[in-house]
């Protein structure tokens, strides 16, 4: 076991290796390509698990980039977060490929989605398992990359390509922010390792740490889905439901509190930089568990559900609870990818994701049901699942914080219980309203959504373990916030079955009744299209007149006159050479005449 | 100096004679004229400049008489060529030969 720790660089070579062999043979392995797959979050999963019960710290680096004196290093290291980032990634990504076996089936196009998941696995290794941000922010924009590819996996969708190409462009905007503040930070302390930078920083002035604390937070928002940079994750529910899972609920939208906690050294120096992440993740909490609500797609609850609990996340590292956040990451990872999962099953066996063609489930599919209402209830926070206990020390670190921020927290709390509640009653009892056939989709599918069920219903009561391994003291069940977060899930539950006891009709009821209020919360109070009309229709104006004046008038136009005048000058040249041998004789004789002209007068 | 004077005319008359003439002969004769001057400074100069008999043997008028012998030669090959040019493209005007040109 301690030789998988002490060569930790395998979980990122191993998936790369896998994804180059699986992307070129895959027509050769075919049905074994999934299950040659297997192996990459299997590797990292091992990983993870070994490094969990491992003493102490492993890390390596070789240099490698040199600028003069200085150096970029490049390595990994392992400690306690470290593995517990790889063991949730690992363990997701392997119930995720499995899962995929089933959901996929009958795609064209495997042996790629394939070696997208297992490069993705790699490249959220790499972001985890490096010892500086250098290393991190390869692994960073790898993941994006393998984002793109996946949500862009039905290529030939319209609309899937757009939403691939926004994901990619709204994270971009968060990574710029994040490529400054590396900048700022080596330009300030010429590091950019660690444990490094954490030295160097307790002597930078406060203002200078604020700033980059705050562009490194920028990157995180874009790469976390948080308000403002949120826009793309809802659209990015138009790839694969495993991959949403995976990336989009799971891992990748996690790297950016992985980020925060992973600086937590540099961010625990700055007062004003902890509360721009407070209120960011306050808001996008409370703002996007609204939206939530309103939702017809069973993908855009979850998607805005998920943007919800990213903001609890946040929320905790603004409070300066950085444990707390890691460990509702963990539990999240699991309910999230769980009901991600359940979702994808009710997809591939009603073939539909709208909430109005189901219901009645639960009788077709027992399995993805009960896992689904496990799910549910761990994000509703119901004790003892998952969700309850982190939910509890989030909103415990930031009431003791700011009273408001924490009020709001658990105002979201409840519209988190109300809107999984509606979501449940509306797919899976009542009556079925669609006109499929849905069925459970086989053991790949089943195994995967139990597997997940057991963490999302146990990961409750490891919250002394993480404390532990990130050596921190473990904050102790707070009785008041407890009993207030219950009562608060309760409350959101009991008003979710109330308002929809009578299923569909209800949901119709509802609309009717609250209308516009309606439409607006499913429209995300407009923001996205506000962010078309402010943002991307001028930068679109911007470059088509850089398309058509500068590109065109200036840069073509510069090109193609060198088309036109190098044949004027080799024409120019040519009459030099007319085959008249007088010509030629008086040309000698004018240069022998201008040799003997510059021997004479040397030159001058 | 008045022998680099004549020599300098010699030569500067053949080169205008080379460049302007449009028949071959008779660029072929102000070659012919331009080789004179050349000879010309080269024996006229023998006689101010002080030079060792030693050096060349025969004496620099035997310079002269190489010239002469070289001169035969050279129009003998180059009468050859003008006739056969002449045949080839049917003129023996230069400035009609532009075979080689661009």
């Amino acid at each position: 076991m301690t030789a998988l720790v002490e060569n930790a660089w395998l979980v990122v070579a191993v998936p790369f290796g896998l994804a180059l062999l699986v992307g070129l043979t895959g027509r050769i392995l075919r049905g074994a390509v999934p299950w040659v797959t297997l192996l990459a979050p299997l590797t990292v999963l091992a990983t993870g698990v070994a490094a969990l019960s491992a003493e102490g710290e492993h890390a390596d680096s070789v240099r490698w980039l040199f600028a003069g004196e200085k150096a970029l290093s490049f390595g990994w290291s392992v400690d306690g977060l470290t593995a517990i980032m790889l063991t949730v990634v690992g363990f997701v990504a392997t119930m995720v490929v499995l899962f995929s076996i089933g959901y996929m089936h009958g795609e064209s196009g495997l042996p790629r989605y394939f070696a997208s998941l297992s490069l993705f696995t790699g490249s959220m290794a790499l972001l985890l398992v490096a010892d500086g941000l250098v290393g991190l922010f390869v692994g960073w924009e790898l993941v994006g990359a393998c984002s793109y590819l996946l949500i862009g996996f039905w290529f030939r969708k319209p609309s899937a390509a757009a939403a691939a190409v926004k994901a990619f462009l709204t994270t971009r905007v968060g990574d710029v922010g994040l490529l400054l503040g590396l900048a700022l930070l080596w330009r300030e302390t010429g590091q950019l390792g660690y444990s490094a930078v954490f030295e160097a920083a307790e002597a930078l002035p406060v203002a200078t740490v604020t700033t980059v604390a705050i562009l490194l937070f920028v990157g995180a928002m874009g790469k976390s889905a948080q308000f403002p940079l949120h826009i793309w994750l809802p659209d990015a529910m138009e790839g694969p439901t495993p991959v949403s899972a995976l990336i989009h609920a799971a891992t990748m939208v996690a790297a950016g509190v992985f980020l925060v906690a992973r600086m937590w050294p540099l961010y625990e120096l700055s007062e004003t930089a902890q509360t721009v992440i407070l209120v960011i993740g306050v808001f996008t909490a409370l703002a996007s568990a609204t939206v939530a609500c309103a939702q017809r797609d069973i993908k855009k609850v979850l998607a805005y559900s998920t943007i919800s609990q990213l903001g609890f996340m946040f929320a905790a590292l603004g409070a300066g609870a950085w444990v707390a956040a890691i460990f509702h990451l963990v539990t999240h990872a699991a309910f999230k990818a769980l009901l991600f999962l359940g979702s994808g099953s009710v997809i591939h066996g009603t073939g539909t994701q709208d909430l109005r063609e189901m219901g009645g489930l639960a009788k077709k599919m027992p399995v993805t049901a009960l896992t689904w209402v496990i799910g549910s209830l761990a994000l509703a926070g119901v004790a003892p699942l998952a969700g309850f206990f982190s939910k509890d020390e989030v909103i415990h670190a930031v009431l003791t914080r700011n009273t408001i921020a924490g009020l709001a927290l658990l105002a979201a709390s409840l519209l988190t219980a109300f809107y999984i509640t509606r979501a449940t009653r509306l797919a899976f009892f009542g009556e079925y309203r669609g006109d499929g056939h849905p069925h459970e989709g086989g053991l790949v599918m089943s195994v995967p959504l139990i597997a997940l069920a057991v963490p999302a219903a146990t990961l409750g009561f490891a919250g002394h373990f993480i404390a532990e391994r990130l050596h921190e003291h473990a904050e102790s069940l707070n009785m008041a916030v407890a009993a207030g977060s219950l009562a608060v899930a309760a409350v959101g539950i009991g008003f979710g079955l109330i308002t929809y006891r009578n299923g569909a009709e209800s949901e119709v009821a509802v609309e009717n009744r609250m209308g516009k209020t309606w439409e607006t919360l499913r429209g995300a109070y407009g923001f996205d299209a506000a962010v078309s009309a402010l943002v991307v229709r001028p930068v679109t104006a911007i470059c088509q007149w850089l398309y058509d004046v500068i590109d065109r008038k200036v840069i073509d136009a510069s090109v193609e006159s060198t088309g036109r005048w190098v044949p004027l000058l080799g024409r120019l040249l040519s009459s030099l050479q007319n085959g008249d041998a007088q010509w030629y004789a008086a040309l000698l004789g004018a240069g022998v005449v201008g040799l003997i002209a510059l021997l004479v007068t040397g030159g001058r | 100096m008045n022998i680099v004077v004549v020599a300098t005319a010699l030569f500067s008359v053949g080169l205008y004679g080379v460049l302007t003439r449009r028949d071959l002969i008779a660029v072929l004769a102000s070659v012919e004229v331009m080789l004179g001057g050349a000879s010309v400074l080269l024996v006229g100069l023998a006689r101010t400049i002080d030079m060792p008999a030693t050096q060349l043997p025969g004496g620099v008028e035997s310079v002269g008489v190489l010239i002469v012998v070289l001169a035969a030669a050279e129009a003998a090959v180059a009468l050859a060529v003008v006739i056969a040019a002449a045949r080839a493209l049917s003129t023996s005007r230069v400035d009609e030969m532009t075979e080689v040109g661009g």
